[in-house]
């Protein structure tokens, strides 16, 4: 235990060390600093639309019931604007009536909203109606990208953990514990206990920023442990097969891309070829987020067990390639 | 000149050795093969807009609903709908009554959304009622060239382009630093004749050209003859630019990759901001342009789509003056810090 401990103090004293190393601490603060500025445009995403001059002030009054507004001095700059990226879509009056003015790259959802609100408009109903609020102040998306960021910063500090171990390799740490009493389990559970303390700390400020005290502990822990689980497990592969730090970042790219950004596009591919991805053990994180925050039918539970074997199993399974290359024989 | 392609070769050949144009181009088959035949062509990102009750004695509104197009889902009693709207959370509720009809908001909608699902409902009873003037509102159509919008697949294109290109500059240019100060190669550079300049321009051009290398064998795979490549280059090759300048000026104040994989995250994290203007289907604000992703997205969409000049010009024109600033802000920069020291 003493020897993990010791571990443990020495990964912390080298993290500390460096200059930028308070950029690493600030990390959680910026990220969900910034998650929060531009949130507000991610849950009231209006619709925009711009308008020239000859549309009646009546009209626009009702227009802006519905939509964000631009006037736009004559039809030309109005044109220009609508022939610009982004789906922006024209109104004009002309003989009678609302028209609208488009270039058919547009997405279609926007274009049906727009249209039937025009339709609507163009009746000269003024709107009525009952409205009841369930008091629901945060989305889903902001649920969603809550998680996100969470799992970001959690799996960070695991991913991280990753080159630190590079770095032991190429400053002959290995060589110097190969004579001492220390063995790979000792190792390895020192790195996971530094990745457990930092992440923890890391995720309850991001935590404290984005949502404040009232969160679910439940989902937070859900969250947090299949988050440090995947970060770990990328931490581990990329520290066993890269030899320097450039080429631990040739082999996070890939790793990154099996572990992260396919379970990510597996959400996209039809139900029977699901099961293709059940050995990609970022699939499971997924899936533990899924249920969890999106309210995906399954069992929450039991997608986390299954996550922590897999996991489990392959850093298994690389335990050979783990003594070869750490020189650390005894496990 | 010849100082410059004396550094350039030595940087090729690094990247070459670091396997960083290798990656490059594995990357760009994978990417290919996931927007060629797995990402489908087809996905409605729409869900239903509400769920709804009908409560009214004729049960009308459901069975129009029932016939239109779109799916909706109906529930069978108040009780289930209010069980349903505090487990789902994304939508709003309607209960459809003889005359009217109350919406139940979540409480986080804002009043234009709101007002435009009201707008769809009443225009239901308008239909139901004697006051309706049937009409459909026209559309003006312009410069009719070839424009559809993007299948879903291809429409992740400027998104994996970008993100990609971007990293990948700003970390191998970090890297290739990294390097030279653990081997020694700064020193060497600090007694050489080379130059600051030189010794910038080099690195960001090979990484520029690692750019262009992908993005053309990605992009020939999945859009064939289909765009035009100079622009595309032109753009792709300004992005890798100024991601790899951001990638030495930051990475001077690091001296390896472990606290600097922090950075690279956050830089991820800014690139990935765009993509909510880029989905909602509108420009989004001056804030959102600051990030250069939003350039190389927009571009990108731009010349896949509909290859408008005016908009080629403006990200092209962004994006030389935000390498010019950094540019210059790194210059000075690498003379004090990297160089000099």
């Amino acid at each position: 235990m003493n020897k993990i401990i010791s571990l443990v103090k020495k990964d912390w004293k080298n993290s500390l060390n460096d200059k930028m190393t308070i950029f690493v601490l600030f990390f959680p603060i910026i990220i969900s600093i910034v998650v929060r500025i531009f949130l507000p445009s991610f849950e009231n995403a209006s619709i925009k639309i711009f308008i020239d001059t000859s549309v009646p002030n009546n009209k626009v009054v009702m227009l802006e019931n519905y939509f964000e507004i631009e006037k736009l001095e004559n039809y030309n700059s109005l044109e220009n604007k609508v022939n610009s990226y982004g789906d922006n879509l024209g109104v004009i009056f002309s003989e009678n009536s609302l028209k609208l003015v488009l270039t058919g790259s547009e997405s279609p959802h926007i274009i049906n909203v727009v249209k039937s609100v025009l339709n609507y408009v163009n009746q000269d109903k003024s709107l009525n109606y009952e409205i009841e609020s369930l008091g629901i102040r945060r989305s889903v998306i902001s649920d969603v990208l809550n998680t996100g960021v969470l799992i970001l910063i959690v799996g960070m500090v695991g991913f991280s953990m990753g080159f630190t171990i590079v770095e032991d390799k190429e400053s002959k740490m290995f060589s110097a514990m190969g004579v001492s009493p220390i063995i790979l389990s000792d190792y390895l559970i020192s790195k996971i206990i530094t990745v457990l303390i930092q992440s923890a700390l890391f995720a309850l400020i991001a935590q404290l920023i984005l949502i404040g005290l009232n969160f679910n502990l439940f989902s937070f822990f859900i969250i947090f442990i299949s988050g440090s689980m995947m970060g770990i497990f990328l931490g581990f592969v990329i520290g066993i097969f890269s030899d320097n730090q450039n080429a631990a970042i040739a082999v996070s790219k890939v790793t990154i891309f099996i572990c992260c950004m396919l379970p990510m596009i597996s959400f996209l591919v039809p139900e029977q070829f699901q099961k293709l991805f059940y050995v990609i053990p970022g699939y499971w994180v997924m899936k533990v987020f899924s249920i969890s925050i999106l309210n995906i039918e399954g069992n929450l539970i039991l997608t986390l067990f299954i996550a922590l074997i897999i996991h489990l199993l392959f850093i298994i399974a690389l335990t050979p390639k783990m003594k070869k290359t750490f020189k650390i024989g005894r496990l | 000149m010849k100082r410059f392609f004396n550094s350039f070769s030595m940087d090729f050949l690094i990247a070459f050795r670091n396997k960083f144009i290798l990656i490059s181009i594995g990357l760009a088959i994978l990417y290919a093969v996931l927007v060629n035949w797995v990402i489908p062509e087809n996905i409605s990102l729409e869900e239903t807009s509400a769920y709804f009750y009908d409560n009214s004695s004729s049960k009308i509104f459901s069975q129009i609903l029932k016939n239109s197009d779109n799916e909706h889902y109906f529930l069978n009693s108040k009780e289930e709908l209010y069980d349903t709207l505090s487990k789902e959370k994304n939508q709003p509720g309607i209960i459809f009554e003889d005359s009217n009809f109350r919406i139940i908001a979540q409480g986080y909608e804002d009043e234009k959304t709101l007002n435009i699902i009201a707008s769809q409902i009443d225009m239901i009873y308008l239909n139901l009622s004697d006051e309706y003037i049937p009409y459909e509102t026209q559309t003006i159509l312009i410069k009719g060239d070839s424009k559809n919008s993007l299948p879903f697949n291809k429409k992740m294109i400027p998104i994996l382009l970008a993100t990609d290109i971007i990293l990948l500059g700003f970390m191998f240019s970090a890297v290739m630093l990294f390097q030279e100060k653990k081997e020694g190669g700064i020193y060497a550079y600090r007694v050489s004749s080379a130059g600051t300049i030189n010794y910038l321009l080099s690195k960001t051009f090979v990484n520029s050209i690692i750019g262009v290398i992908f993005a053309f064998i990605f992009s020939f795979l999945t859009l064939g003859f289909t765009i035009n490549y100079f622009q595309f280059f032109l753009i792709v090759f300004l992005a890798t630019l100024l991601m790899s300048v951001l990638g030495i000026l930051i990475g001077q104040f690091y001296d390896s990759v472990s606290n600097f994989v922090y950075v690279i995250m956050l830089a991820a994290g800014f690139i990935f901001i765009p993509l909510i203007p880029l989905f909602s289907g509108s420009q989004g604000n001056i804030l959102y342009k600051l990030i250069p992703s939003y350039y190389i997205l927009f571009g990108v969409e731009e010349l896949i789509t509909n290859g408008r000049m005016q908009n080629f010009l403006e990200p092209v024109l962004f994006l030389f003056i935000e390498i010019i600033i950094i540019f210059l802000i790194t210059i000075s920069i690498t003379k004090k810090i990297l160089i000099k020291r």
